[in-house]
């Protein structure tokens, strides 16, 4: 479903993108939701077939997953845990297919009552890519990295089978 | 193009190797027939294997001739189809006693279950299409567990029981009334209650083309009375009676020429394409193919299925010891998954490019999205692939998998770190890491040692420092089903395997199995600790000894998940005719797992190691604590 907006510098490259996801079956139920002015709102199934929001900023650049992970308490080994993964990801000796360029892209984490909303700002203006990048590594964090340091959490929140 | 792994070095490896087997084939041609270790107690009379036991199993098999019964004439279709072993516990007589008759190798075990997962293990480390037998209600219902397990493997295994008589349907006549169709509906490939005595020639064929064709799977057969018992002067009194050439074809789908060209264009495109090597590599036999179309075009491969090895750990171009690299792919090829992962179950990025390759049509596409698809044999489809592909390097590529390869043993050798600093009991890492050395980096070939990765938690660890450098090398237990309890039996069949050396076991004949198990998982099948020993089955059992079910988490009425602590495993092992080695600190477990290798190649002769753990290692006080894992790879059990 696609809503009229008011043209904004970005958003058309957010949404084409996000369809192009959609399309290829990665991202299921794909809808855009209403929003005001120069912003835009997503809402997809994707990993463990799970709901996720991803909206644009056109204002500040920024993608944000909001709310992306819940229950989890500032300074608790998952807050943690994603913090660093998201520093690694800036990390020189990471292969650059995967490296996160501080300089093009600004990621901030916010956990407000213990849901974390992750924030990618495109400082360079290029959107596309920063879009892409956002997606990826949300992908690694969760399907990788969490997987592998904290599965009880994961299987939680998602509601994964029980062993 | 294989890598060493320091210290092995590859002369000494082959040297030992030879020196190995030959002196273990020499164990077991002495040890047969051989009186067991006298346990000394004085006034206490030693566990022994009864001569009869020898005695029967020398006793050459006496194939049947005209006239015949039911029974004869389905086992005889056994042997001609190529069944590479019965795991059995007695009932359905008439079926087992004709199927030993014809030759097959067969074994009875302690428990119908345990026997099914050692049909189920013997398949998994072999390839080949096994079989188990029980006694209709009560045998046959011992197994659904283990035949649920099978059917998530997709093990061709044939399930075979009894029935009452078909004059007797509905009647509850004596005992055991059980309607077994019914009871398999949805963990088997075919099923059928045979009711015409005349057909069991035909239903036989019907057995064996779905157990050798497609996917395989379980397939459940029943007998009535009168099918096993019905006596037949010759050929004429059966319907469908005919050669066996004529009820089946050996050809299999070949890929479409077009689709393969394409496929070669995708991989030319890529930087960074990986071929996810699953289960139907495995039962098409097509790793000497998959090799060659890796290395033709230097394209990374990573395993998953319930048996490893069919691509070594040790070839440049494995990721499967190499997670961080997942998400690096841009073409990703599965090719035999049958069991189809959902999106976010595997590590790779939403950016790659997916393609599957399948015999089964109907089940591409299904829970991950694909971009291409090619219907085919695996084997077929890799051998055109690699005749297809030009050659072509990946160097950044290659080197970006050595790379995470060596972050990925680095932190093996961090928690193994951690682990040492645990002394009032055996930390997994300690286990797993000092397994590993043992069995990689030692003197033993490293191809030498068969694996039952079996457990809960120490599975997580254990998955992680386990290597497979040829097919079959690891059974990897709770695939996809995530039963706790099979392991001793899987270990069972893992073992005749070797035993016998069956299909890809060849090479390690006689050599020693090793399988680790969890304290609660014991309970389903350590029985057959009894079987490893009457049959001088070679068996190294280590036994993750935490004094409980291994979930137990905060809150929870913890009565019904502790059990008492320090239980000993390992003189339940000593009490079945098997030896017993008790570890409490990490300095004992090397050599306790020495001796035991050691007396298990020489003597054949089977250990429980009991190492005591405790429970509040999978605490996060206790860092690392339970593991998580990341699909496909070493780590993978669920897909
Ligand atoms: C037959 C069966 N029953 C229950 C479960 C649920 N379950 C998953 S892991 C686990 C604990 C297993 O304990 P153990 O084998 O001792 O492993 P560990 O203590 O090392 O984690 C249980 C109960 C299962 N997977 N299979
Ligand atoms: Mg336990």
């Amino acid at each position: 479903m696609k809503l009229k907006t008011k043209p904004s510098a970005g958003i058309d490259a957010v949404r084409e993108v996000l369809e192009g996801y959609a399309t290829r079956g990665v991202f299921r139920s794909y809808s855009e939701l209403p929003a005001k002015g120069a912003k835009a709102m997503f809402r997809f199934h994707w990993l463990w077939n799970a709901p996720f929001t991803l909206s644009f900023d056109a204002g500040r650049q920024a993608i944000l997953f909001e709310k992306l992970l819940d229950s989890v308490p500032p300074g608790s080994p998952v807050d943690l845990s994603v913090r660093r993964f998201l520093t690694e990801a800036a990390a020189p000796g990471r292969p650059e297919h995967r490296r996160l360029d501080p300089r093009r892209i600004g990621i901030t984490v916010s956990n407000r009552s213990g849901a974390l909303t992750l924030r990618f700002r495109a400082k360079d203006g290029e959107i596309e890519p920063a879009v892409r990048k956002a997606v990826n590594l949300v992908n690694e964090l969760l399907a990788s990295h969490l997987s592998m340091e904290q599965p009880e959490y994961l299987a939680k929140v998602f509601r994964l089978p029980e062993d | 193009m294989e890598e060493k792994q320091k210290p092995t070095n590859p002369e000494e490896n082959k040297k030992s190797r030879r020196g190995f087997l030959n002196a273990s084939a020499i164990a077991a041609a002495a040890a047969f027939g051989a009186a067991p270790k006298a346990q000394a107690e004085p006034g206490v009379s030693p566990i022994r294997v009864p001569d009869a036991i020898p005695n029967a199993l020398n006793t050459p098999g006496k194939p049947a001739n005209w006239p015949m019964r039911g029974a004869q004439i389905f086992a005889r279709v056994c042997k001609d189809e190529g069944l590479a072993a019965l795991f059995c516990c007695p009932g359905n007589y008439e079926i087992i006693n004709s199927i030993v008759e014809e030759g097959i190798p067969a074994y009875g075990g302690r428990t119908e279950g345990s026997m099914c997962s050692a049909a189920d293990g013997f398949a998994r480390v072999t390839g080949e299409i096994t079989a188990c037998s029980g006694t209709e209600g009560p045998g046959f219902t011992n197994m659904i567990m283990n035949i649920a397990a099978a059917n998530a493997a997709r093990t061709p295994l044939l399930v075979l029981a009894s029935n009452k008589r078909i004059a007797d349907d509905d009647s509850e006549m004596g005992i055991q009334t059980c309607y077994q169709q019914p009871t398999t509906e949805g963990m088997r490939k075919y099923g059928k209650r045979l009711i015409d005595p005349k057909r069991v020639y035909e239903y036989a064929a019907y057995a064996f083309r779905q157990l050798k064709t497609g996917v395989p799977s379980p397939v459940h057969l029943d007998f009535p009375g009168e099918i096993s018992n019905a006596r037949f002067k010759d050929a004429s009194e059966l319907r469908y009676f005919h050669d066996k050439a004529k009820y089946k074809t050996d050809a299999r789908p070949h890929p479409d020429p077009k689709r393969i060209a394409t496929l070669a264009g995708m991989i030319k495109a890529a930087q960074r394409p990986i071929i996810v090597a699953s289960t139907g590599v495995f039962y098409s036999r097509a790793w000497d193919a998959l090799k060659a179309a890796a290395e033709k075009a230097e394209i990374a491969v990573v395993e998953s299925g319930p048996s490893r090895g069919h691509f070594s750990d040790a070839h440049p171009l494995s990721a499967s010891t190499a997670p961080g690299a997942l998400a690096s792919a841009d073409l990703v090829i599965f090719i035999g998954q049958y069991s189809m992962p959902n999106v976010g179950e595997c590590a790779f990025s939403p950016d790659a490019k997916y393609v599957r390759i399948d015999p089964d049509a109907s089940d591409i596409g299904r829970n991950w999205p694909i971009d291409f698809g090619i219907v085919s044999c695996e084997k077929a489809a890799l051998e055109a692939l690699a005749s297809a592909l030009p050659k072509m390097t990946h160097e950044a590529w290659v080197a970006e998998l050595a790379a995470e390869r060596k972050k990925f043993e680095d932190q093996n050798a961090e928690y193994y770190k951690t682990g040492l600093g645990y002394t009032d009991a055996v930390h997994p890492a300690v286990m797993a890491q000092e397994l590993s050395d043992f069995l990689y980096r030692g003197d033993l070939a490293r191809e030498l040692t068969t694996v039952v990765a079996g457990g809960y938690g120490i599975a997580r660890y254990m998955r992680r420092y386990l290597r497979a450098h040829r097919p079959g090398q690891i059974c990897n237990g709770a695939y996809q089903y995530g039963a706790i309890g099979p392991d001793c039996g899987y270990a069972f069949g893992a073992a005749a395997a070797v035993q016998l050396g069956a299909g890809p076991q060849a090479p390690y004949k006689g050599a020693p199995v090793v399988a680790i198990t969890g304290d609660a998982g014991f309970a389903y099948s350590g029985m057959e600790i009894e079987t490893m020993a009457k049959y001088k089955m070679p068996v190294v059992l280590i036994v993750y000894n935490n004094n409980a079910w291994g979930i137990m988490s905060q809150g929870k009425p913890v009565h019904m998940y502790l059990f008492q602590e320090n239980l000993r495993y390992d003189k339940i092992g000593e009490s079945l005719g098997a030896r017993g080695e008790y570890v409490t600190k990490p300095a004992d477990f090397l050599p306790a797992l020495k001796r035991s290798y050691q007396i298990a190649a020489r003597e054949r002769v089977s250990t429980v190691i009991n190492c005591q753990a405790k429970r509040e290692f999978w605490t996060q006080q206790f860092a690392p604590g339970m593991l998580g894992k990341v699909e496909p790879g070493c780590m993978a059990y669920s897909h």
